[in-house]
């Protein structure tokens, strides 16, 4: 039952990032809403609900908007290597919500390159795009990270494992 | 600690059997395979009504509130805007007539029909994108409103892109500027042609521009009406750089778009 309010939740947070978010850009760049939701579901609730909600969110995006499979497999991904790192190194207070949102956002970014580049010959951008792109989005999620926080923090509850 | 163990394990399958799916997935065939395509629309279409009530909610509460702080201007802006109409309609009425004479004569002469003779269907963007990697967006109208896949989209500032996807009641629009974009276009003032590429943040990077080709910054890059896809005649934007070596057989070409991305609203599909 938790798990399909968590589902509500992230395509709740799918309407506001297509609807919403997405018109506010700087340079062409967007905050990516969803990962920083994701990101800071793995810190608050864990390994379990961080990889639950990067599949099924990065998975929406993949079916809805995207033009490849890729999302689901990077922000699974995420949810998964944030919710481990939290267990083991990451405390719980605000400032580790943002740091936790940047490396995200910096391993996100290098997976995505990556896959882009090896596998569909994508993207085309140069080197000081990406190093834009890379620094004004970084800035973006953690801007909104200690705003989304505590919102994140109080809904624990109604996702949490049961 | 052996559960803990067991869990850790399980999430390693987890990630081994995402990463097996994103590979199935991405194939080519699978994704023109029927039941992928079936079960794409079918979440296309349940989700369209969300996507267009968010996206109406948040259009209806900004423009609202941007309505309120405009109405004090609105007399003054009303009686420039119908100045402005008649001045339009009689030049409208001037064009329409040179237009049939252009008709007529490519018509006598074999030629392909213009853009602007084609039929612009209206349409309002009802999802950005969601990622910084892609420039698609869903506009609200597909197949129940007879748009096709790869017709052009435009707006009143020129080219925007192209229409990707049809679902019954939307469609996916690449934008130009998406690295997956190629549009065949040429400079107005010279007539040397190229391929103006979407680059993830930038200008419009224009390839196989010969190294011969007298280009100058500011000038037109239209469309050239090579594919079936883009007509002729569409403002892509104005060159913004160009680096050009003695060695080289092409010149590079950036490319300022001449659509702000940025602010885009009202959209038209040019009807084949």
């Amino acid at each position: 039952m938790k798990i399909f309010r968590l589902g509500v939740f992230i395509f709740l947070v799918y309407l506001l990032q297509v609807a919403v978010v997405s018109r506010f850009a700087i340079f062409s760049v967007r905050p990516d809403l969803m990962l920083v939701v994701i990101t800071l579901i793995a810190v608050t609730q864990g390994v379990e609900r961080g990889f639950a909600s990067g599949f099924l969110g990065g998975l929406m995006q993949d079916v809805l908007g995207g033009m490849y499979f890729i999302n689901f497999l990077t922000k699974g991904l995420l949810g998964f290597l944030v919710g481990t790192f939290k267990e083991s190194i990451f405390g719980s207070e605000e400032s580790v919500a943002v740091t936790a949102v940047l490396v995200a956002t910096v391993t996100e970014f290098v997976l995505q390159v990556l896959i882009l580049s090896l596998f569909f010959d994508k993207p085309v951008a140069t080197p000081l795009s990406l190093f834009l792109l890379l620094v004004i989005s970084s800035v973006f999620n953690c801007a909104i990270a200690p705003i989304l926080y505590p919102l994140i923090r109080a809904s624990a509850p109604y996702f949490a494992e049961e | 600690m052996y559960y803990e163990s067991g869990r850790k394990k399980n999430f390693y399958l987890w990630i081994i059997l995402l990463i097996i799916a994103a590979v199935i997935l991405n194939n080519p065939a699978v994704k023109k395979a029927r039941p992928v395509r079936v079960l794409k629309k079918i979440a296309i279409n349940v989700i369209y009504p969300f996507k267009y009530i968010a996206n109406g909610l948040y259009s209806g509460v900004t423009g609202g509130t941007a309505k309120f702080f405009m109405l004090r201007g609105v007399q003054a802006e009303n009686e420039r805007l119908n100045a402005d109409i008649k001045s339009y309609k009689a030049q409208i009425m001037l064009l329409s007539q040179i237009g049939a004479d252009n008709k007529r004569l490519r018509e006598m002469m074999g030629f392909r029909p213009l853009y602007f003779a084609s039929r612009l269907i209206p349409v309002e963007i009802i999802a950005r994108p969601d990622t910084n990697w892609f420039g698609i967006i869903e506009i609200n109208k597909g197949r129940n409103d007879r748009i096709v896949a790869d017709t052009a989209v435009v707006n009143d500032e020129g080219l925007v892109g192209r229409v990707l996807e049809v679902s019954d009641y939307s469609s996916k629009v690449l934008l130009i500027t998406d690295p997956s974009s190629a549009v065949s276009v040429f400079d107005s003032e010279t007539s040397d042609m190229g391929i103006a590429n979407g680059n993830v943040m930038g200008p419009l990077k224009i390839r196989y521009m010969s190294a011969n080709a007298e280009v100058k910054v500011g000038d037109p890059i239209i469309t050239s009406g090579m594919s079936d896809t883009f007509p002729k005649g569409i403002i892509v934007g104005r060159v913004k750089y160009i680096n050009k070596k003695d060695y080289d057989i092409f010149q590079k070409v950036d490319v300022s778009p001449a659509v702000n991305f940025s602010k885009l609203n009202k959209l038209f599909v040019v009807a084949k």
